[in-house]
């Protein structure tokens, strides 16, 4: 299935882009916080492209356990229906 | 199923393409919120390619629930189609009938309008059932396709794929119920056969069991009104099979006409599948040949034997009592008689039958034994001018044929094509209200397809 290899392909392309832009994030966010000038608003900013670089961290590494459990969730949700009642 | 494969890594596309934004280095809050939106989406996206299974099952679980049953739909869509085509029948016979009566003008202002209205009608409902038979066939793709629209990163075809996911569960649970939701309406149940007839044979036979011919059959209700006459052929058969001949259901008194003759009959038809028989025998008469009759009177003579060889006819009466025979002929026809095996000695009286000339010889008889001999020369066998009346005849000059078959039509009208529209937006509507739940549909999409542009 050409399809489906071109979108993995792309799915793996993008969580490339993904990881080495958390490090972008890192270092800016790291930069702008431990930059030497005493502007409350700039050490914001950092802090807040490093907190959301971390939670993009954070989602990218539990990807795949993310839709392993929505697999199980959504196997189990239709294992256990009851038959329908015989009208 | 290679679908499933594709949305399923598509809605994994869609989460990573989701981290990646919120990842990135730019501190602007939509950007972020696109992303956590992405995100989202690709796990729900990714639910929906799992529970696939559970949505196909939903299927045959809310049908058995609801209690669906596509065996119904199909029996009652061939039953409806065959009772519409049946009306096309009817109809074209009235036109045909009408026409032949001298209504032609009726027939075709009001006949074709109402035959083209039954065209729309069938085509309503072969169009709904081909549809709806096309969804519940590809029922299984449809959900497929739809989660695969559903699952492309940005919500770029997300409204479409939720109507296509809920598009086939709502049609094949809800389609089948159609049946019942007309039925629901149908409150008004017209007679099967407006036009209350029946196909018929009538016979008239003679003392031996010989078809007696040219009568005339005038039939009448219990009132006395007339309701049809028709004259035999001359076999001595009444044929009533075509549509406009029919007889009516019920009580008739039928006099069955002969030249100098009348003989009454009361006779009960009642529907039968085919064609109704009715059959007669005439005790006191002696079918000689067409249009050559001998009557006598049962209480005062007995026949006793009956000879026929080529064309000499004898007959062996024991008179009881003094009576009188008549023998009635066309004028122009030659017969010898003997009486006794002398010429027979009687007055000859004559008389028209339905602009046909006759004679009768009466002849006087004693009691005792007496031998007729007829000998017959030729016979002249003229058609009776009879002008019949036609049982359609009445019926349309009553003027409740016409308006029986509008009732008809209106009512296929209502109940086949008004109700399955109104149907068919049910559960359109009910379509898009699952489609929202599952995940939006956009407003205006939805006011299209409910609404029209």
């Amino acid at each position: 299935m050409g399809l489906v290899e071109f979108v993995r392909d792309i799915t793996t392309q993008v969580v490339v882009v993904a990881w080495a832009l958390f490090f972008l994030s890192w270092v800016i966010g790291w930069a702008l916080k431990g930059l030497p000038i005493p502007l409350t608003r700039v050490k914001k900013i950092g802090e807040r492209i490093l907190e959301d670089g971390v939670w993009a961290a954070f989602w990218l590494a539990v990807g795949s356990s993310v839709f392993a459990l929505v697999s199980y969730i959504a196997s189990s949700v239709y294992q256990p229906l009851p038959p329908p009642p015989s009208p | 199923m290679d679908l499933l494969y594709l949305a399923y890594y598509l809605s994994v596309l869609t989460y990573f393409v989701g981290a990646a934004l919120k990842g990135l280095p730019l501190p602007l809050a939509s950007v972020k919120k696109v992303g956590q939106r992405l995100m989202v989406d690709g796990v729900f996206s990714a639910f929906m390619v799992f529970s696939y299974k559970a949505l196909v099952f939903s299927i045959s679980y809310f049908s058995s629930v609801i209690g669906a049953d596509w065996r119904l739909l199909n029996e009652w869509y061939i039953a409806e189609s065959a009772s519409l085509m049946s009306l096309f029948v009817l109809l074209k016979t009235i036109g045909f009938l009408y026409s032949k009566v001298g209504l032609g003008f009726l027939a075709s202002g009001l006949i074709s309008p109402m035959v083209s209205l039954l065209v729309d009608v069938l085509v309503t409902i072969t169009v709904f059932y081909l549809a709806v038979k096309a969804i519940y066939l590809t029922a299984k793709t449809m959900i497929a396709v739809g989660i695969l629209l559903y699952s492309i990163p940005f919500r770029l075809t997300r409204p479409a794929g939720a109507v296509l996911i809920s598009l086939p569960i709502v049609f094949t649970v809800g389609a089948p119920l159609l049946p019942n939701f007309v039925a629901m309406f149908s409150t008004f149940n017209p007679p099967d056969n407006f036009v209350q007839a029946q196909p018929a044979y009538i016979r008239l036979l003679d003392y031996l069991n010989q078809p007696i011919a040219y009568y005339v059959v005038n039939a009448s209700d219990a009132n006395g009104n007339q309701l049809y006459m028709y004259l035999s052929d001359s076999s001595g058969l009444v044929n009533a099979t075509s549509m406009e001949r029919w007889i009516p259901l019920g009580y008739q008194r039928l006099d069955f006409l002969m030249p100098g003759s009348k003989y009454s009959e009361e006779a009960n038809v009642t529907s039968s599948g085919g064609v109704v028989n009715l059959t007669y025998r005439v005790p006191n008469i002696i079918k000689i040949d067409v249009n050559t009759l001998v009557y006598y009177n049962t209480d005062e003579a007995v026949v006793e034997s009956v000879d026929r060889s080529n064309n000499t006819f004898t007959t062996l009466f024991n008179v009881l009592y003094s009576t009188k025979i008549y023998l009635v002929y066309e004028s122009s026809s030659t017969l010898i008689v003997w009486l006794d095996n002398t010429t027979a000695q009687g007055y000859t009286v004559s008389f028209d039958w339905f602009n046909v000339g006759f004679k009768a010889l009466v002849l006087s008889l004693h009691p005792g034994l007496h031998n007729l001999t007829i000998q017959v020369i030729n016979v002249a066998a003229s058609r009776p001018n009879v002008s019949e009346v036609y049982y359609f005849e009445k019926v349309a000059e009553s003027g409740s044929t016409l308006s029986l078959a509008i009732g008809l039509v209106s009512i296929k009208f209502f109940t086949l094509l008004v109700l399955p529209v109104v149907y068919i937006f049910v559960l359109v509507t009910a379509t898009l209200g699952l489609a929202r739940i599952l995940g939006g549909v956009e407003a205006r999409i939805s006011r299209l397809l409910v609404l029209g542009p």
